[in-house]
C-alpha cells in the first residue's frame, strides 16, 4: 500500500458503491478535490450500472510527468494525458486500471470553463468506459462513447461535457 | 553609409538579405528591394574572389531565408516540451541548404563585373538570371522547396500577376531582380527604365484582365474552415466533437447553396486530414458525412487513409482525398504524393538520430499527379498541402477543369506561413490558366478564378463556410503548354545578353 492510498471502506461498499481502489500518486489531488476517493467511487459506480458490468478497477491520481512516462511506454506517445487507460487481458480478476494527470486535468477544466470536479468525473467515466470495451477510433463507436457518457454524468449530476468550446475559434 | 558597406561585407549581405524578405508576402514591401539589390552588387562588386562572393552570397540567402521562413517555428509550438531545444534551430535549419544555392547568383554578378569598377549591366542582367535560375534550381534538388520565391512578392493583386500566364512565377522573379537591380547603374539611368517598366507590366495586366472572363460552371462550390488548433485537432477524445463541427457547417453551407443555385451540383469541400475518422474505411461517418449533403451534393474531403496488417496494425498511411456522394458511396479518391520530408515521412532513415514524424507510422506517397472525374462536375487536379507550390507541376496528363488545394496551415498559427502559401496557390492559377479553390483548415480558405482573381475568401483563424460558383478555366496558357521551359528560355536569354555585353570593352 502507498501512502495516502486507502481501501474502501466498510460504509461507501454497504452504500452500494464500486470497488475502486484509489491510488494518490501525487501531491496536490486532495487539496484540488478534498473528497476524491468517493467522487472516483460514484463515477465508477455509475458507469458500471449504466453498461450492466460489474468489477473492480484501480485508479492511480498522479502528475503530468508520471502520466507522460506511462503514455510514452505504453503508447509511444511522448506527451502528457488527460487520462490512460489500461484493460486487464480477458479473465483477469479486475477489469483494468485507469491513471489521471492532476495538471492535464486542472488546464482542461480551466479552458473549457468547467469545474475541476466535473471535468475529473467526466474522465473517470471516460477511462472506466474505455475498460468495459468501449472505444473512439470510429465514429460509430465515439457517438455510442459520448452517449453514455452524457448519460451517466446526467446521473451523477454533472452537465453534458460534450457541448465543446474551441480556443481561437468565434 | 558607404564605409559601413565597405568595412562589414559579410555582414552587410546578411542584413540585406533579410531586409529583402520584407518584399514577400504577407508585407509585399516591394520598394525595399530597390534599395537591397543595387547595395548587394555594390559590394558583391568589391568581392576579392569568387569564394569571397560565394560566401556573401551565402549569407544574402542566409539572411533572406531565416526571415523568410521564420514562420516554420510555429509548428514547435504545438508540443513544446518536445521540442523547445529546435526553437533557434528550425528556421536557420532550412534556411542552411536554401542559403546555398544563393551562392549561384552572387558569384555570377561578381563574375560579370570582374576587372570594371562599379556595377555594370553585365553584373545586372547576369545577377538577375543567374538568381531565376537559383530559384529553379531550388524546386528540384533535396525533394524541392520552391518557397520565398520573388515573383509571389506580387500577389497582393492580380493584376501585376498576368505575365505568369507566359512566363510563371519564376519569370515574374526574373523582371523583379531586374528592375530590383537597375538602381546600381545610378538613378538617371535607372528611373525612365523603371517606370516605363513598371507602366508597362501594370498596363498590359490590366488590359488582360479586362478581356472578357470564361462563364462560371454550374456548379457551386462550399469550402468549409473549420478552425480546429493544431493541439487540439488530433485529440482522441475531441474526435467526435471535431467532426460534428464539419458536419453542421457542411450543412449550412450546402443549404445556402442550394438555394442560391437550385438544380446546379454541389461540392462541399474539407481542408487536408479535417475528418478525425478514416473517412474511407468508416461507414458510420460515411453514413453520418452523407447525412448532411443535399441530394445533388458531393464532399470532397480530406482524411487519413489506411491499409491494416494481418495483426490488426496500421501498415500504411496515405494523407488522402476521398469523394462521398449523398448516397454515403465512395467516389474517386487521390493520395499525395509529394510528401513533406521530416514532416510526413523520415529521408535518410535509421541515418538520422531524431524522430519528428507524429503517430510513429510515415506515410506512403500516391501515384502522382492525375485529374480526378466526377459526374456533373469539371474535372480537378487535387494538390494535397505544399503540392501547390510546385511551378509547372500541378497537373497531370490531362488538362483538368480547375485546381483543388487543400491544406492544414494551423502548424504556423498566425505567421507570415498561411500567406506564402496562399500566394504560391494564386500564381498556379495564373499560370495554368484555371481556378484555384482552396479549403484551409484553420484558414485562409480561397476561390480564384482563372486569372487569379478572387471570388470568396474566409480568413485565417475563422470559423465558417464560403459559397461560390465554381469559376470556368481559361484557354491554356503559354505557361501550361510549355511549363518551366519558358522562363528558363528567359533566363537564358537575359544571362547571354549580360555576358555579351560583358565582352564590350568599355570606352
Amino acid at each position: 500500500m502507498e501512502p495516502g492510498s486507502s481501501l474502501p471502506g466498510g460504509a461507501e461498499l454497504a452504500a452500494g458503491l464500486a470497488d475502486v481502489d484509489v491510488v494518490l500518486g501525487a501531491p496536490g489531488w486532495r487539496a484540488a478535490l478534498p473528497r476524491v476517493e468517493t467522487l472516483a467511487r460514484r463515477a465508477v459506480t455509475a458507469t458500471l450500472a449504466d453498461q450492466g458490468a460489474n468489477g473492480h478497477l484501480t485508479l492511480l491520481l498522479t502528475d503530468d510527468a508520471e502520466i507522460r512516462r506511462l503514455n510514452t511506454g505504453f503508447r509511444g506517445k511522448e506527451k502528457a494525458t488527460n487520462v490512460l487507460s489500461f484493460p486487464a487481458p480477458y479473465g483477469s480478476l479486475t477489469l483494468g486500471d485507469v491513471a489521471l494527470a492532476l495538471g492535464v486535468v486542472r488546464r482542461e477544466a480551466l479552458a473549457e470553463g468547467r469545474a475541476v470536479q466535473d471535468h475529473f468525473l467526466h474522465l473517470v467515466v471516460h477511462g472506466t468506459l474505455h475498460l468495459l470495451g468501449h472505444d473512439h477510433l470510429s465514429a460509430g463507436e465515439a457517438m455510442l462513447m459520448e452517449r453514455a457518457e452524457a448519460r451517466i454524468l446526467r446521473r451523477l449530476g454533472v452537465g453534458n461535457p460534450w457541448r465543446t468550446r474551441w480556443r481561437g475559434a468565434a | 553609409m558607404r564605409n559601413f558597406l565597405n568595412a562589414r561585407p559579410g555582414l552587410v549581405s546578411l542584413l540585406l538579405g533579410a531586409a529583402s524578405a520584407l518584399a514577400l508576402p504577407p508585407l509585399h514591401l516591394l520598394p525595399v528591394l530597390l534599395l537591397t539589390f543595387p547595395a548587394f552588387l555594390s559590394v558583391l562588386a568589391r568581392a576579392g574572389g569568387a569564394r569571397q562572393a560565394l560566401w556573401w552570397g551565402a549569407l544574402f540567402g542566409f539572411g533572406h531565408h531565416v526571415a523568410g521562413l521564420y514562420w516554420l517555428t510555429h509548428a514547435l509550438f504545438t508540443d513544446l516540451a518536445t521540442w523547445f531545444w529546435l526553437v533557434p534551430l528550425a528556421a536557420p535549419g532550412v534556411a542552411l541548404p536554401l542559403a546555398a544555392f544563393m551562392a549561384l547568383p552572387a558569384w555570377a554578378a561578381w563574375r560579370a563585373g570582374r576587372g570594371r569598377p562599379g556595377v555594370g549591366w553585365a553584373a545586372v542582367l547576369v545577377f538577375a538570371a543567374a538568381w531565376t535560375a537559383s530559384e529553379m534550381l531550388r524546386g528540384f534538388l533535396f525533394t524541392g522547396f520552391p518557397w520565398n520565391l520573388l515573383g509571389t512578392a506580387w500577389a497582393f493583386h492580380e493584376i501585376p500577376l498576368q505575365p505568369a500566364a507566359f512566363v510563371g512565377v519564376h519569370g515574374l522573379s526574373l523582371l523583379t531582380a531586374l528592375l530590383a537591380a537597375l538602381p546600381a547603374l545610378g538613378w538617371r539611368v535607372a528611373t525612365p527604365l523603371l517606370l516605363s517598366g513598371l507602366a508597362l507590366w501594370g498596363s498590359g495586366g490590366a488590359w488582360v484582365l479586362r478581356q472578357p472572363a470564361p462563364e462560371d460552371s454550374a456548379a457551386q462550390v462550399v469550402l468549409v474552415q473549420g478552425n480546429i488548433p493544431q493541439d487540439l485537432k488530433w485529440e482522441e477524445t475531441q474526435r467526435l466533437a471535431i467532426f460534428q463541427r464539419y458536419l453542421q457547417l457542411t450543412r449550412e453551407g450546402t443549404a445556402e447553396a442550394a438555394q442560391a443555385a437550385p438544380e446546379a451540383p454541389i461540392l462541399a469541400i474539407w481542408p487536408e486530414t479535417a475528418s478525425p475518422f478514416l473517412l474511407a474505411q468508416d461507414p458510420d461517418a460515411q453514413r453520418l458525412a452523407a447525412s448532411v449533403l443535399p441530394e445533388r451534393g458531393v464532399l470532397l474531403a480530406g482524411t487519413v487513409r489506411a491499409e491494416w496488417s494481418p495483426e490488426g496494425r496500421i501498415a500504411r498511411l496515405w494523407n488522402s482525398l476521398v469523394s462521398l456522394d449523398a448516397a454515403g458511396t465512395m467516389g474517386p479518391a487521390y493520395d499525395k504524393s509529394h510528401l513533406v520530408p521530416f514532416g510526413e515521412y523520415m529521408p535518410l532513415r535509421g541515418l538520422i538520430p531524431i524522430r519528428v514524424v507524429t503517430g510513429g507510422v510515415d506515410f506512403s506517397a500516391g501515384p502522382g499527379r492525375q485529374t480526378l472525374e466526377l459526374p456533373r462536375i469539371p474535372g480537378f487536379s487535387p494538390l494535397i498541402c505544399y503540392e501547390v507550390i510546385f511551378p509547372g507541376r500541378v497537373t497531370g496528363p490531362t488538362r483538368p477543369g480547375w485546381l483543388l488545394n487543400i491544406t492544414n496551415d494551423a502548424w504556423f498559427g498566425h505567421s507570415a506561413g498561411p500567406y506564402q502559401h496562399l500566394a504560391a496557390s494564386r500564381l498556379r492559377a495564373v499560370e495554368e490558366g484555371l481556378p484555384l479553390v482552396r479549403a484551409a483548415q484553420t484558414g485562409i480558405s480561397i476561390v480564384y478564378d482563372a486569372s487569379g482573381r478572387e471570388r470568396a475568401r474566409i480568413g485565417l483563424g475563422e470559423t465558417g463556410f464560403a459559397v461560390a460558383p465554381l469559376p470556368g478555366a481559361g484557354a491554356p496558357t503559354p505557361f501550361s503548354r510549355w511549363g518551366l521551359w519558358v522562363p528558363l528560355g528567359a533566363l537564358l536569354g537575359v544571362g547571354i545578353l549580360g555576358m555579351a555585353l560583358r565582352r564590350r570593352r568599355p570606352d
